[in-house]
């Protein structure tokens, strides 16, 4: 199954003005595809992958599903933060998509159990949320988002509120339960670097001051899988990396210049 | 945060030995008459009026009375609160037309409307059943609704991605996500349903604890109206214990602000 974003706009209505947040954004993720999306901030990132959740619609053009006769396929979502109830355990939390869907009790707590088994977080499974550090909470959320087992992951800067040795780990663990499964990846993120090592393809997103976000460009990832923490000072690495910074270095600075 | 053990301690002991000595000194002042017997009877005269109280059968009528009045009040006032209170929490349209009403009609005195409820249902039980659901209903509109609204949205994002239908948006995340709040609505609720039922029984009523009040007062036993004020009061702090209790049954999560 693919995703097909068909040239799709947004704009919404924001004090009496209008603001175009996204214009004419095609892309295109084929199932199994990792695809990462990087910009600064404010360029319609999020808004593109809330459109393909279904929980904003676009102002024109289309985001449909290949392969699917009807309805929406399962997407799963996970958030930068806030994403996980606080009134629920860690164990309802993972297997909260699955009890949407009506899977008994007993095999969804089995199996959001054996899930958190793999994030290594098998005893922490009773707790409430708040009662664990933020890298265990994101944890959590990726381990809801997989149990899930969604056609479509989306992920909106998922591990942008952790420290940096933290992150890394999460990266590893992250691809691991990816690499188990191949669903199809749209993966947010403002972290260059992350977005190379993480991702099949990485697209660029500019667009800002009021024009709306657009795809500035595109670029194939062909380093190796897995790739391991070498694999992130490797040369190749590191023209991919500049490439993709040189192509938003002005929409960065712009940024920097409207700033108060 | 959770206080060490031996500050436990020293809060369970510290309610008990200031009544004491309060009542110590009450006694005291009384007996020798600094103040005056007649208008404040010493605490064991009080203790014994109770006694009487109880032992004669006088005080069980009036007590029951009270507590049928604030029950039956409570349920028929609050459920309807809480349940157009989340309504309106969740919904933007529902707010803006109902919220004005609510804020125009919420700080009228409750006892104000007991003579209008009195012309419409007569001088019944039901009339003074009415004042307490109408003073119980707004408490619990108003903290249902800021309960749904301090819900950050990213919840309700979080549950529609996962495919949950509105019906299931109300059980996992209005109701949950509302509950530490509804739960001080409760409370508000009881407090304020308290006071309405013995304002009401004062002015208007056969039996309960308001009435008990009023004809101790115009019979001059001092000592009975102190028993029937202490009476009040400890009912008022079980219940409120009660629910405190069970809040932190009902949402073990929520160890922060609003508990």
């Amino acid at each position: 199954m693919r995703v097909v974003v068909d040239r799709v706009s947004k704009q919404h209505v924001h004090r009496g003005r209008t603001v175009t947040a996204l214009s004419n954004v095609s892309l295109q993720v084929a199932s199994g595809e990792f695809v990462a999306v990087v910009g600064a901030s404010g360029c319609g990132k999020t808004t593109l992958l809330k459109m393909i959740a279904g929980l904003q619609s676009p102002t024109s053009g289309r985001v449909s599903f290949d392969g699917v006769v009807d309805g929406r396929p399962a997407t799963a979502l996970v958030f930068q933060d806030h994403g996980l109830f606080p009134w629920m355990t860690v164990v309802e939390n993972v297997a909260f998509g699955m009890r949407m869907r009506g899977t008994p009790r007993d095999a969804r707590d089995r199996q959001a159990r054996a899930l958190l088994q793999r994030v290594g977080l098998e005893s922490e499974g009773d707790r409430y949320p708040h009662t664990l550090s933020v890298g265990m909470q994101q944890r959590v959320n990726i381990a809801r988002a997989f149990l899930y087992d969604a056609h479509v992951l989306l992920m909106d800067e998922p591990l942008a509120s952790l420290d940096a040795l933290t992150k890394l780990a999460l990266q590893q663990e992250l691809v691991r339960l990816w690499e188990a499964r191949r669903n199809a990846v749209v993966y947010v993120t403002h972290d260059i670097e992350e977005a190379v090592m993480l991702a099949d393809r990485v697209v660029i997103m500019k667009g800002h001051g009021g024009t709306g976000g657009a795809i500035a460009d595109e670029i194939a990832i062909s380093l190796p899988r897995p790739r391991d923490l070498q694999a992130r000072h490797a040369g190749q690495t590191r023209d991919l990396a500049d490439h993709v910074w040189r192509v938003l270095e002005d929409d960065v600075r712009a940024q920097l210049a409207v700033a108060p | 945060m959770t206080p060490a053990p031996d500050e436990h301690r020293a809060e369970r002991w510290a309610v008990p030995v200031a009544v004491l000595v309060a009542a110590a000194m009450w006694e005291w002042a009384s007996r020798h008459a600094v103040v005056s017997p007649l208008f404040f009877p010493p605490p064991s005269e009080i203790a014994r009026a109770l006694g009487q109280l109880v032992s004669e059968g006088t005080l069980g009528p009036h007590l029951r009375a009270t507590l049928t009045r604030l029950a039956i009040g409570l349920v028929c006032g609050g459920i309807p609160g809480l349940a157009i209170g989340l309504m309106m929490g969740w919904s933007p349209r529902l707010r803006a037309a109902f919220d004005p009403l609510v804020a125009a009609l919420h700080p009228l005195p409750k006892i104000a409307v007991l003579p209008l409820v009195m012309m419409i249902v007569g001088i019944g039980e039901a009339s003074r059943v009415i004042v307490v659901a109408v003073a119980a209903f707004f408490p619990l509109l108003v903290n249902s609704m800021a309960g749904v609204r301090q819900i950050h949205p990213l919840y309700f994002e979080a549950a529609e991605a996962y495919g949950a239908s509105r019906r299931r948006v109300l059980a996992h995340v209005v109701v949950p996500g509302s509950l530490p709040l509804v739960m001080t609505g409760v409370r508000l609720a009881f407090n304020v349903g308290m006071l309405i039922a013995i304002s009401v029984e004062l002015v208007s009523a056969r039996e309960g604890l308001g009435k008990l009040l009023w004809v101790s007062w115009q019979s001059m036993r001092t000592e009975d109206v102190y028993a029937a004020l202490v009476v009040i009061a400890v009912l008022g702090a079980g219940f409120n214990a009660l629910l405190g209790w069970l809040t932190a049954r009902l949402t073990p999560w929520n160890t922060g602000h609003t508990r």
